[in-house]
């Protein structure tokens, strides 16, 4: 079953389209990241998915039920809203508590689970105090507590470490990793390398429009490129000798000792693997050491490739 | 997203929660402060003159508080439904007769009050009710409550919400005002006083309804407090000044008062039983058409 099914969305403000015709699946059980420049449509699709606002078109089921009945995943649907204020002056714990007796949970669980969310998420110390004298680092981190609550098996997170320092964008990352079980995840994020890190899948949208969406495997491998890292220079006979090959559709060098190969595949996993090793075999045939190899794209160089104006 | 999503247990938990919220954010308590002040400077208004006039002498103390208080009164019940119809002999006579009523058969200094307190209630209970959802909408914190509870639950809990608070508030504007006639002006018997702040309490928690949905429709369709604050005074003070200048230069414009429930309201503390019974099921059915309208554009709006 998906886990979220995106159809034809299409959502406007105005004169701008926020969202054009998107559609995309995300699987159960995975981490997917949402990615896209400022102002691609992100936050309005995580919008329309907790039906917060209505689409102009298209339908987005999640956990197989129409986001336009949430009552029906009330409880089973965790959400980080961007820019979403809590009540300022009311103590964190009865916040929370509030949102965990509407889930069906008497006050004595609800307690219970709020502490032990606010401990994870490291605010077990300011569960008395109110939002205002939390720094925006710790609301970040209360926003997430709130995600995370009971046991939600669908949880979108819009920027979930934005404003987080490196110790605590850590922590929150740990966190979802050890969700990854039991729940599925959608993160929207700026920060590729904290996407590529932590996400099975993804989505990217650039000006309301899909641009694509897989797995992150699929994605980063689809510039079917060779980056390599030698340990010398290769001579211009050398070079010939690569570029010679079947599988190779190109080489260029990218600095001192450093190559990228474009490869020339059918597009079977199976095939890419077997270039990749002829590739590495003909370097060591020719007295070359691979000192780093990566295959295929960063996920930073595909995004900017594919959202690059 | 209908009405068969409302919930008892989530309608209570909202209401409980917004009022509490409210209390907390300073509003709710701004509110009961405003009421208490509002509310007793009124009754020390009524009260100070009869005060005055127990000094000099207790004797004809009833007549003198009737006569104080009659011009108030019949302007008060003149403002209602029968001044706004276009005039007609029995109108005027119907008038002395609620009049009589409320100032001959029942403690005429309450009643002085209670219709003080009933003309200025629609503007008090705004700034109560004003803020029912435009502050959350405006600082998105409702998506925080959307995936816990239906939109229903949290428009219709958080009007329940302020109907309470406003209705303990005025619970204690009346107590205050009995337990002073009662202990310092001792003019009154104990049971009639006791009576009649009851009906006028009654009363007054009927009217307000109307003019917290009102507000509940307002604050649902604007984001902004203060433009919901302002916009739910102007129309709620704009209907009687409206239909007041209007009715000078064609009469049916005095018809723009049943706009909002000022054409009715007073019929609460009228003796017919007949007039008490429409004109509550009037309030109710304003409540509930401003409500619909409200809950109509919130359940389909952006938040």
């Amino acid at each position: 079953m998906k886990a979220l099914r995106v159809s034809g969305v299409t959502k406007s403000f105005g004169r701008i389209k926020a969202l054009d015709d998107v559609s995309f699946d995300v699987p159960s059980q995975s981490i997917f990241g949402l990615l896209g420049p400022n102002g691609a449509g992100k936050t309005t699709l995580f919008s329309i998915a907790a039906d917060f606002i209505k689409p102009d078109a298209g339908s987005i089921e999640a956990l197989g039920t129409d986001v336009r009945q949430l009552s029906r995943l009330h409880g089973r649907l965790g959400i980080l809203p961007q820019d979403a204020l809590f009540q300022p002056n009311v103590p964190i714990i009865e916040q929370l508590v509030f949102f965990r007796l509407l889930d069906g949970r008497t006050r004595g669980v609800a307690e219970q689970e709020v502490a032990h969310t606010l401990e994870k998420v490291g605010l077990g110390e300011y569960h008395k105090r109110g939002v205002h004298s939390l720094s925006h680092g710790m609301v970040q981190r209360l926003g997430i507590a709130q995600a995370f609550l009971g046991e939600p098996e669908l949880i979108l997170l819009d920027e979930p470490t934005s404003g987080l320092d490196p110790q605590n964008a850590r922590q929150i990352r740990d966190l979802i990793r050890d969700l990854r079980t039991r729940a599925t995840i959608v993160i929207s994020s700026h920060n590729l390398m904290e996407v590529q890190d932590l996400c099975d899948h993804v989505a990217i949208l650039d000006e309301g429009k899909l641009v694509t969406a897989g797995s992150m495997a699929d994605i980063t491998r689809s510039g079917r490129e060779l980056d390599l890292q030698l340990s010398r220079d290769l001579t211009d006979a050398e070079r010939g000798t690569i570029e010679a090959l079947e599988i190779v559709s190109g080489l260029r060098g990218a600095g001192p000792g450093r190559y990228t190969v474009s490869l020339n595949l059918t597009g079977e996993a199976a095939s890419s693997d077997e270039a990749v090793k002829t590739v590495l075999r003909t370097l060591l045939d020719m007295d070359v050491t691979p000192r780093r190899v990566s295959e295929g794209n960063s996920l930073e160089a595909h995004f900017l490739k594919l959202t690059a104006k | 997203m209908s009405l068969r999503e409302l919930k008892g247990r989530h309608l209570k938990l909202v209401s409980f929660y917004s009022s509490l919220y409210a209390v907390r954010g300073g509003t709710g308590l701004v509110f009961v402060v405003i009421t208490l002040i509002f509310g007793l400077t009124v009754a020390n208004f009524v009260i100070k003159p009869v005060e005055d006039l127990q000094r000099e002498s207790q004797e004809h103390i009833l007549e003198a508080i009737v006569s104080q208080a009659r011009p108030l009164v019949v302007r008060a019940l003149g403002g209602s439904v029968d001044a706004s119809v276009p005039s007609e002999d029995g109108s005027r006579e119907e008038t002395e007769r609620w009049a009589a009523f409320v100032l001959d058969e029942r403690p005429a200094l309450l009643s002085a009050v209670l219709l003080v307190l009933i003309f200025g209630l629609p503007f008090m209970v705004t700034m109560g009710a004003f803020n029912q959802l435009s502050g959350d909408v405006q600082s998105r914190g409702l998506r925080y409550q959307l995936v816990h509870t239906a939109r229903a639950n949290i428009f219709f809990g958080r009007f329940v919400g302020v109907a309470v608070i406003n209705a303990l508030g005025m619970v204690l504007l009346m107590g205050t005002i009995v337990l002073y006639v009662g202990f310092k002006i001792h003019v009154y018997e104990w049971t009639a006083l006791l009576g009649w702040s009851l009906r006028g309490l009654l009363a007054i928690a009927v009217i307000s309804l109307p003019y917290i949905a009102l507000c509940s429709w307002i604050s649902a369709s604007i984001d902004s407090p203060f433009a919901s604050l302002t916009v739910s005074q102007l129309v709620i003070g704009f209907v009687p000044l409206f239909s007041f200048i209007g009715r000078n230069t064609w009469k049916p414009l005095a018809y723009v008062n049943y706009a909002l429930p000022w054409g009715i309201q007073n019929d609460l503390l009228h003796p017919d039983a007949s007039r008490v019974t429409v004109g509550t099921l009037g309030c109710l059915a304003y409540t509930a058409a401003f409500l619909f309208l409200g809950y109509r554009h919130f359940k389909k709006r952006d938040l």
